[in-house]
């Protein structure tokens, strides 16, 4: 977990439902709290329920240790058991409320409901002193990993996202190629907003030579393509480059899945590792 | 505002004035929502000499002044909770004791004033203060406690130490349940003050409102106006939106006196010649006052009106399916039946402009006829001539420079060139015949400006 030392803010991101990222927010707590470290969270949206309304599975509910700051909407507070002090309320709206600021005077159970606009995530961020803070995306390619909202990320995968392991080992490492696209370092086709398949076809259909052309995006958040298309682009020998780049520091994996038997832990482990450059973690079967 | 639909508001400028009003608290933010006309001389006195007082402490101590700000911008808006809530949550407690501690760094700034602002009396909160931070400790977060509290919480933590985690759900319910207890005794205590909240709450809404006019009148230089029975006069008069148009264009706003009583007052003059201008400038700068503004203009006499008139083309009832002369003669209807039982300002730009001149003229000649007769003060513009009796009040734009030696004009010589001040004439003063000189300089078509001079020669 050193990687995560230089970073102040993090974010975890999912892949799909059930692949473990309550897991590994209540880990980073864990590890953050054996280091003495001061620690702040929220999330982007509202996650953290005790039963996933989706898939009705147990699902574990984020822990956190006295004298963490928590950001949550003010209508889920009853939800969290942990003795509260309210230090701070703030002017974002959620649908459950306007998101305030907790100090936990004791350990225990949270639900956290922060804001859903990533401008108002930044603010948050601004207005809140601790040492770190852990941002809990939401499931969604959309506004995962914003750059703009935390300096690293965290990645998490696993059987629930499909059952065919190739498969999930397919897309991830596609995933994790994208949020690792270059930082565009000279001038070439830039694209505002969502980057879809059918707009990089008609750039690799109406273009005849695009060796070394850098294809930008904003954000690798908005690099919404196939695995397919992005083989073409390389086969073109053209970049693909992005604006603002995503520390994207580690991977967790989750070998078990609600609806089916899951992956062999060990076997699935190894294939990650071997089809990704970033640090691999199995949290439940780590040696 | 009075009888001005939004469409007029804005283009008189009254929007744009009303949109640099920024107070610094919620309850400065409802106030502003509030503004409406005052209708007595008495209130809109106290608001001047309030206004007066903060004018004399921005030049004397304006450090003071900006620690009361920073108070009022400290402030979260309650009001709801207050009204609505029977049983405060830990929420809604932690920002009763934020208001209530901001409340009491504010008293205590105000108090150091030592100013005796009419109608703005802050009345102290210490009871309530007292109820919510009993040990008078000032610290701005919120937490329930109590000793049962303290009791359940030690098991909490033994529990949690000891890695008890099945015995846990007791316990936190032990806490929830004497938690609950606590913010129901505290919302039955507070509650009694809700009255107090409420007052204060208003009066705080005024003082920053009234200091977000004096900031507002510094900065655009407004001074406070004389209150009048039935003159309504001005000594160098400008509109702050007109000036902040002219001045991207590199132009700047003629100021314009003028001074009128009951009865008609005419405003004549050229095409282009600023009339629509100067009878705007006159109806915003009437509104302000009764809204407790400063005015824009060295000095200015104003009564108070019960209602403010205004029929201008840019009315929003003009196409709505009614034509711009449906839309004022039904407008006009509207002011006449209420001609006797208020009093008015009525201002009537370039009534009747869509009809045919002849017919028109007889229109204008008549309404300003009517009005006259009644007890109320009215402005008038024309373009019409032969409109204007020898016992009404009459101004004529100055009018164009025209200097014969330049050939080649365009639009904008047209202002550079144009005396936009206002001039007090005589009633046969016919209106200046600019349009052909108009024609001229935007330089129409030589061909055509020759038979237009040679038809003028007829008709004369």
């Amino acid at each position: 977990m050193n990687e995560l030392m230089p970073f102040r803010t993090i974010s975890i991101i999912g892949m799909a439902k059930n692949v473990g990222k309550t897991t590994t927010l209540n880990y980073l707590i864990k590890y953050f709290h054996s280091q003495k470290i001061n620690l702040a969270l929220t999330s982007i949206g509202r996650d953290g329920e005790s039963k996933d309304v989706v898939t009705k599975t147990e699902k574990p509910q984020i822990f956190v240790f006295s004298g963490t700051v928590i950001a949550t909407a003010e209508n889920l507070l009853h939800l969290c058991d942990i003795t509260k002090e309210i230090f701070a309320t703030t002017n974002i709206n959620t649908p459950f409320g306007k998101v305030v600021l907790v100090r936990a005077l004791s350990d225990g159970y949270v639900q956290l409901g922060g804001p859903s606009i990533t401008t108002q995530i930044a603010d948050l961020i601004k207005n809140i002193s601790t040492d770190k803070i852990l941002v809990d995306g939401a499931v969604s390619r959309k506004t995962l990993a914003n750059p703009n909202i935390t300096e690293a990320t965290i990645l998490c995968t696993g059987a629930s996202f499909s059952r065919s392991m190739e498969k999930t080992i397919d897309e991830t490492r596609h995933i994790v190629e994208i949020f690792m696209l270059p930082k565009a370092t000279k001038d070439g086709i830039y694209l505002e907003g969502a980057v879809s398949d059918t707009m990089l076809n008609n750039i690799i259909m109406t273009n005849k030579k695009l060796e070394g052309t850098y294809i930008i995006a904003e954000d690798a958040s908005k690099m919404l393509i196939k695995p397919s298309t992005y083989e073409k682009i390389k086969i073109k020998k053209a970049i693909l480059a992005v604006k603002n780049p995503i520390q994207l520091v580690g991977m967790t994996i989750n070998p078990t899945a609600p609806h089916h038997a899951g992956y062999h832990p060990k076997v699935f482990l190894a294939k990650m590792q071997e089809a990704v450059d970033i640090p691999v973690y199995d949290l439940k079967n780590l040696r | 505002m009075f009888s001005l639909d939004y469409l007029q508001q804005d283009t008189i400028g009254l929007t744009y004035v009303l949109n640099q009003l920024t107070p610094d608290s919620p309850f400065g933010v409802e106030a502003k929502k509030r503004i409406a006309p005052l209708g007595y001389k008495n209130a809109l006195e106290n608001i001047f000499d309030n206004m007066e007082k903060i004018i004399n402490l921005l030049h004397e101590d304006e450090k003071s002044l900006k620690k009361l700000r920073t108070h009022l911008k400290a402030f979260k808006n309650i009001r709801g909770s207050m009204i609505h809530s029977q049983i405060f949550t830990q929420v809604e407690l932690f920002e009763i004791k934020h208001f209530l501690i901001t409340f009491e760094k504010l008293m205590l700034a105000y108090k150091k004033l030592s100013i005796d602002f009419v109608g703005l009396e802050l009345y102290p909160m210490d009871v309530p203060l007292a109820i919510i931070d009993p040990d008078g400790r000032r610290i701005g977060t919120f937490s329930f406690t109590s000793p049962v509290l303290e009791e359940i919480r030690t098991k909490k933590r033994y529990i949690e130490k000891q890695n008890l985690m099945t015995e846990r759900p007791a316990i936190v319910e032990q806490e929830v349940e004497e938690e609950t207890r606590i913010a129901v005794e505290l919302s039955m205590q507070l509650k009694k003050y809700t009255e107090l909240f409420l007052i204060n709450m208003d009066t705080l809404g005024k003082l920053d409102i009234t200091i977000a006019k004096v900031m507002l009148a510094t900065k655009l230089q407004a001074t406070r106006p004389q209150l009048s029975e039935t003159l309504l006069s001005f000594k160098n008069m400008s509109n702050p939106y007109v000036e902040d148009a002219l001045v991207k264009m590199n132009q700047n706003m003629t100021q314009i006196s003028l001074s009128m009583t009951t009865g008609v007052t005419m405003i004549t003059g050229a095409n282009m010649g600023g009339k629509s201008v100067a009878l705007k400038t006159v109806v915003l700068n009437t509104i302000l006052c009764q809204l407790g503004f400063f005015v824009f203009a060295e000095f200015a006499e104003i009564p108070i009106f019960d209602d403010i008139h205004l029929i201008s083309e840019d009315m929003q009832d003009i196409g709505q399916g009614l034509s711009s002369f449906g839309a004022e003669v039904l407008r006009l209807n509207e002011i006449i039946e209420c001609l006797k039982s208020k009093r008015l300002l009525i201002a009537l730009d370039e009534f009747a402009r869509g009809t045919n001149p002849t017919e028109g003229a007889a229109i204008v000649r008549a309404v300003a006829a009517y009005l006259h007769e009644s007890d109320t003060i009215s402005i008038m513009s024309t373009h019409y001539n032969k409109v204007v009796s020898p016992e009404y009040k009459h101004y004529q734009v100055a009018g164009l420079n025209f200097p014969d030696t330049l050939q080649q004009w365009d639009v904008s010589s047209i202002a550079q060139n144009m005396d936009y001040a206002l001039v007090e004439v005589s009633s046969e003063t016919p209106p200046p015949q600019d349009a052909i000189n108009i024609c001229k300089m935007i330089g129409l078509n030589k061909s055509l400006l020759i038979k237009i001079q040679e038809g003028m020669k007829e008709y004369d």
